[in-house]
């Protein structure tokens, strides 16, 4: 179910009503987590196997840890290897039989086409990666297991972010399923800024640029203007797109009473590439950091070429996780490769201008890195990219230009009203009905403007 | 048993006095907002096209979707044929729309065509639903000549649901959604960008539409795309059960009433061209529909059976390219002949 389909506001009215009307937690976590079934399974009911079993692997592993002691180790690699399996097999099985099949071609080898593609359950890199924070907290001894499955189920599975996140740890969420909870006006107000402006980013922004970056990474030798204005408007579009979702999930949970973590912090605005991480996806990168780099060493690394190879292992993982692709790959070494470098240089994510210039040279370079190697994320291949940079200059097409311009301006109309609204939080603590009338503003838009629900939000895909 | 406090950290009162000065501002600014919007009359298009068909005297009229505007050179049509032709075609139209292209449009015309021919594919002329939302419907809604009610009743509510029906109507930000968001385009291609860059009039667009058209694309790319976006159907359902709640009953009774001349033309598909067996749902399915058309004095061509095509005949997806568009309008040409009634104009 998708949150810009008339069917999900029916789901979500009935839920939100009976969730409500009934006073008991426990009978308000049952009645979450079968909402959160039939969300997950509206298309494909064979889903919710894969998630039931996700859960009660985790579940059960952290219980046998708290059981055993002794053996908690065994049961972590029970458990990782059960939940990296599942991904390994419906993510990235495709992706590995035809890169086996292409290389065996290579060498003369015919390998047959397999019997049957596995289709990608819709969400699996997430809860997965949620389920996984849980049960290596609770072998770290961070936070206790839960014998309670139904509070644990409910937490793995809340559909507000169970098909793209944000990833919430266990120590933030779980407690939220654990206690009573009340009817709070303030919070009911709070979530409708963050639906408008969720519905306005998807709708009117991300909708409207879709359908054009769609057809620009499709020719078959755009000129570089071209090139560059499709990557600005992906690198824009799926900000919105992603971002908008977060805002909605974080409005819907606001409204059954849960608060989740912000996933966004003007991620454009970074001034160097590790505020860019800081500020992106944050729930995935901080999930990078504490399970990943920081377990392989990360900046306590002794020589430099140690600090390189995790950095690279990071990141490069962190772009598989993106996708089975090897685009998503290059584009997470890219990053690797360039936040290595700009620590190297001092601009770390703490680094602090000290003139307006400085300032504005940060922001465009870090802008043109994140927006540039979006340019690779979004390419259908490598073969594609690499086609395209090597034809792209040397020709005169004004058609071309003129495209890459009405790109451009289309990026600027439908992003103004945007703009303005982040201009109005800015100065809410003084004009604070500017920001209200300016929010009644983007509903208006989104009146006029807004695709009928239909296209998904592109981290469904991941 | 836990129980939820009913405790509240802002009291009612003062919450539902925030709650009011919200809506009474949303009140005041979606008016300003409605106020500003003008209202796109429905059957917007009808003069238009009434005038052009009045002007063109046309003795055959085409009717369909972008398949028909690309699949059939109406020139060389013509000339084969030695009569006037004339296309009316919207990309992205089914037959809710040709509906009313044929009831409003080309039945109307004085003269009256002799025949009357509509492009379709697969299961579109028992699936009155289809593309009857966001652009669909505006498009629709420009060929609507007063109230409607077999469209309303057999398309629009079962495929949108009455709520949604009426906020489409009656909202006046919601029923120019699309043709606002069309029209503010239009308006940065060429009044801000072709200024801009010194271009002539129109040349925003134009060159916005040769960038980005389908002769640039990846072949490959571009046909994996459209067979995501067009999202055919697994099942073929019988023809039967989708005939009566269809408007193929209307749109045969409106040509007999008139009477002209009926054909339905089912457009090439690729995946013939191809050679991929198709599915026998979805040949009983066409097998009856030539039958029921046949008992009510109209004619099923299929041109995809009929045309011996390749695929290097086709351009993108289902639509040809210029050979596959000369082989089908020869062939079409020959059938038509036969079909076309004397001139009693």
């Amino acid at each position: 179910m998708i949150f810009t389909t008339t069917e999900f506001a029916a789901f979500f009215a009935v839920v939100a009503t009976v969730f409500w009307a009934l006073r008991c937690r426990r009978w308000q976590n049952a009645w979450l987590l079968a909402a959160s079934y039939v969300f997950y399974g509206w298309v494909h009911p064979w889903f919710c196997v894969l998630l039931a079993g996700s859960t009660l692997l985790d579940w059960s592993a952290t219980l046998a840890m708290t059981r055993w002691p002794a053996k908690k180790n065994v049961f972590l690699a029970c458990s990782l290897t059960g939940q990296l399996g599942l991904l390994a097999f419906f993510k990235y099985s495709g992706f590995l039989v035809d890169n086996a099949r292409a290389l065996g071609e290579k060498i003369g080898l015919h390998l047959p086409e397999p019997a049957l593609r596995v289709v990608l359950p819709v969400g699996i890199s997430f809860y997965t990666f949620q389920t996984m924070s849980y049960t290596i907290d609770v072998w770290r001894g961070r936070i206790a297991a839960r014998r309670n499955l139904l509070d644990f189920a409910a937490f793995v599975s809340f559909f507000p972010q169970l098909v793209s996140g944000p990833i919430e740890r266990a120590g933030a969420l779980l407690p939220q399923m654990e206690r009573p909870r009340a009817w709070d006006w303030e919070r009911f107000l709070s979530a409708w800024p963050l639906l408008v402006t969720g519905y306005y980013k998807k709708l009117v922004f991300a909708d409207s640029i879709a359908g054009v970056v769609d057809r620009v990474f499709m020719v078959r030798e755009p000129s570089l203007a071209l090139l560059a204005a499709g990557g600005l408007a992906f690198a824009l579009q799926i900000y919105a797109d992603f971002s908008g979702y977060t805002d909605m999930a974080r409005g819907f949970a606001k409204l059954l009473g849960f608060e989740l973590m912000e996933n966004f912090r003007t991620p454009y605005l970074a001034l160097t590439l590790a505020d860019f991480w800081r500020r992106w996806h944050i729930s995935l990168s901080t999930w990078i950091r504490d399970y990943l780099y920081i377990p392989l060493g990360g900046s306590r690394a002794k020589t430099a070429l140690g600090s390189l190879a995790i950095m690279l292992a990071t990141m490069g993982l962190s772009g598989l996780w993106h996708g089975a692709a090897w685009n998503f790959v290059v584009w997470g070494l890219a990053h690797g490769l360039l936040l290595w470098v700009s620590r190297r240089l001092g601009f770390d994510a703490g680094w602090r201008p000290r003139a307006a210039w400085q300032a504005l040279l940060g922001w465009a370079a870090t802008f043109a890195c994140a927006a540039g190697l979006f340019t690779v994320f979004r390419a259908p291949s490598l073969g594609w990219l690499a086609h395209a940079l090597a034809t792209s200059t040397g020709r005169e097409r004004p058609a071309d230009a003129a495209a890459a311009a009405v790109i451009v301006a289309l990026l600027a109309a439908y992003g103004l009203p945007w703009a303005i609204h982040f201009g109005c939080e800015k100065l809410a603590p003084r004009a604070p009905w500017l920001l209200a009338a300016w929010r009644w503003v983007l509903f208006g838009l989104l009146l006029l403007l807004a695709h009928e629900g239909g296209r998904a939000f592109i981290y469904f895909q991941f | 048993m836990e129980t939820a406090q009913p405790t509240s950290p802002l009291p009612a009162a003062r919450a539902l006095r925030r709650l009011g000065a919200q809506l009474l501002l949303g009140a005041l600014v979606l008016g300003g907002m409605t106020a500003l919007v003008p209202r796109r009359a429905d059957g917007s298009d009808l003069p238009r096209e009434r005038a052009r068909l009045a002007a063109a005297r046309p003795e055959l009229v085409l009717i369909g979707n972008s398949l028909v505007r690309q699949d059939v050179d109406d020139d060389a049509l013509a000339g084969r044929l030695g009569v006037r032709v004339a296309k009316l075609t919207v990309d992205g139209a089914q037959s809710a729309w040709w509906y009313l292209a044929l009831k409003n449009v080309a039945a109307p015309a004085e003269p009256p065509p002799r025949l009357v021919a509509i492009g379709f594919q697969d299961l579109a002329l028992t699936e009155p639903g289809r593309a009857t939302a966001g652009v669909d419907l505006t498009n629709v809604r420009a060929f609507m000549d007063g109230g409607e009610p077999l469209l309303r009743e057999r398309a629009l509510e079962p495929a949108l649901g009455a709520p949604l029906l009426f906020a489409l109507e009656h909202v006046r930000l919601w029923t120019v959604r699309e043709s606002a968001r069309t029209y503010l385009e239009q308006i940065l291609r060429d009044h801000v960008v072709a200024p801009l860059l010194g271009l002539p009039e129109g040349g925003g667009s134009r060159g916005f539409a040769a960038a980005l058209s389908n002769a640039r694309m990846d072949r490959a790319l571009l046909a994996a795309y459209q067979t995501r976006a067009t999202n055919p159907e697994d099942d073929a359902p019988e023809f039967e059960r989708g005939v009566d709640a269809s408007l193929l009953p209307a749109m045969v009774d409106v040509a007999r009433a008139r009477p002209l001349r009926l054909v339905f033309l089912r457009m090439p598909r690729l995946s013939d061209a191809r050679g991929r067996p198709e599915r026998p749902a979805l040949t009983r399915y066409v097998e009856r529909l030539a039958a029921w058309l046949a008992a009510r004095d109209a004619t099923l061509i299929d041109l995809t059976r009929e045309v011996p095509l390749e695929p290097a005949d086709f351009d993108a997806g289902d639509h040809l390219g210029p050979s596959g568009a000369a082989k089908v309008t020869a062939h079409l040409a020959e059938r038509l002949r036969a079909l076309l009634p004397a001139d009693r104009r």
